[in-house]
């Protein structure tokens, strides 16, 4: 093909597309800047997803350490507590259960079991706070 | 904001022979504006992932314009009729000295198949290359260059030369 410029060429190109109608230029701006605006408010959300995971972990995090710390490490945090309706029927000096002793409860009566496991439960508890300084006073504590 | 001057510049360069390329395939001209939207505001947000920029958006045009006449192709059907005697009315040129010639020209392009047309539109009016437009058609870039030169032969043959005054 020659280099040379061919007539019909370039009567073509003395042709101009028409112009674009007026509003044509405004509508593409307009939906431009709306596109910007829903990117960044989008780009916007994603920032927040890191954000909200962190502090989510953050707050895992802080309940599972206080959930496993062991009243050691703060003894005075917690107050003793004055429940007189239940220290008031609280054991402290009760010792363990023999086996025996279990054997003869069940074969009298599923009442009879029960309320020997509620005992042994409620004592060991109490022993429990106790030693670790917190917990149900007796009801001797409660009437000093 | 220097990226509303940067798409101005996009749009002042390119828009109108965009939509001159649309309106070989869709008839009304709105429609045609209404395509060359669309295929800008998705093409402005990815033009920096194309190699050829240019090349892109005119094959992201293209592409909306085939879309575009599959999506409306019974309305397109019911419309012709419209369009064609919309199309007699305005031109798809800027006004010019001579209108009759540029009327004779206009209608000399109709002969054309849209292909051709298409091919004469990017390299007149758009100044691609032939590898770009080889890019938009997704073709040999000798396939666009010999499109160009039949749709040129077929022109020539049908325009007599416009007598030098």
């Amino acid at each position: 093909m020659s280099n040379e410029p061919d007539p019909l060429e370039i009567e073509l190109r003395s042709l101009r597309p028409a112009p674009l109608s007026p509003g044509f230029r405004r509508r593409i701006s307009d939906r431009l800047r709306r596109q910007e605006n829903s990117r960044v408010a989008r780009s916007g959300r994603w920032l927040l997803v890191p954000a909200a995971a962190a502090l989510g972990i953050g707050i895992f995090l802080a309940g599972y350490k206080e959930l496993t710390r062991t009243p050691h490490h703060h003894p005075g945090a917690i107050s003793k507590m004055s429940l007189p309706m239940l220290a008031g029927s609280v054991p402290t000096d009760v010792q363990p259960f023999t086996l025996a002793a279990y054997v003869d409860a069940s074969t009298a009566s599923a009442d009879a079991l029960y309320a020997m496991l509620d005992k042994q439960s409620i004592t060991q508890t109490n022993t429990v706070m106790r030693e670790n300084g917190l917990g149900i006073a007796t009801h001797e504590e409660n009437l000093k | 904001m220097a990226e509303d001057s940067e798409w101005d510049a996009w749009l002042t360069r390119h828009a109108a022979n965009l939509v001159l390329l649309v309106h070989q395939r869709i008839d009304r001209r709105g429609d045609a504006e209404d395509v060359v939207q669309e295929a800008f505001l998705r093409f402005w947000p990815s033009r920096h992932k194309a190699i050829d920029p240019v090349a892109y958006l005119y094959g992201h045009v293209r592409q909306c314009a085939q879309d575009w006449q599959r999506q409306n192709r019974r309305r397109a059907r019911r419309e012709e009729m419209a369009a064609q005697s919309e199309r007699a009315e305005s031109s798809v040129f800027e006004a010019i000295e001579n209108n009759e010639r540029k009327r004779i020209i206009e209608a000399t392009m109709q002969t054309l198949s849209a292909e051709q047309r298409e091919v004469v539109v990017m390299k007149i009016w758009g100044e691609l290359t032939f590898p770009q437009i080889a890019a938009v058609l997704g073709v040999p870039t000798d396939t666009a260059a010999s499109r160009y030169r039949y749709a040129l032969q077929n022109l020539a043959k049908q325009l007599v030369p416009e007598p030098k005054r």
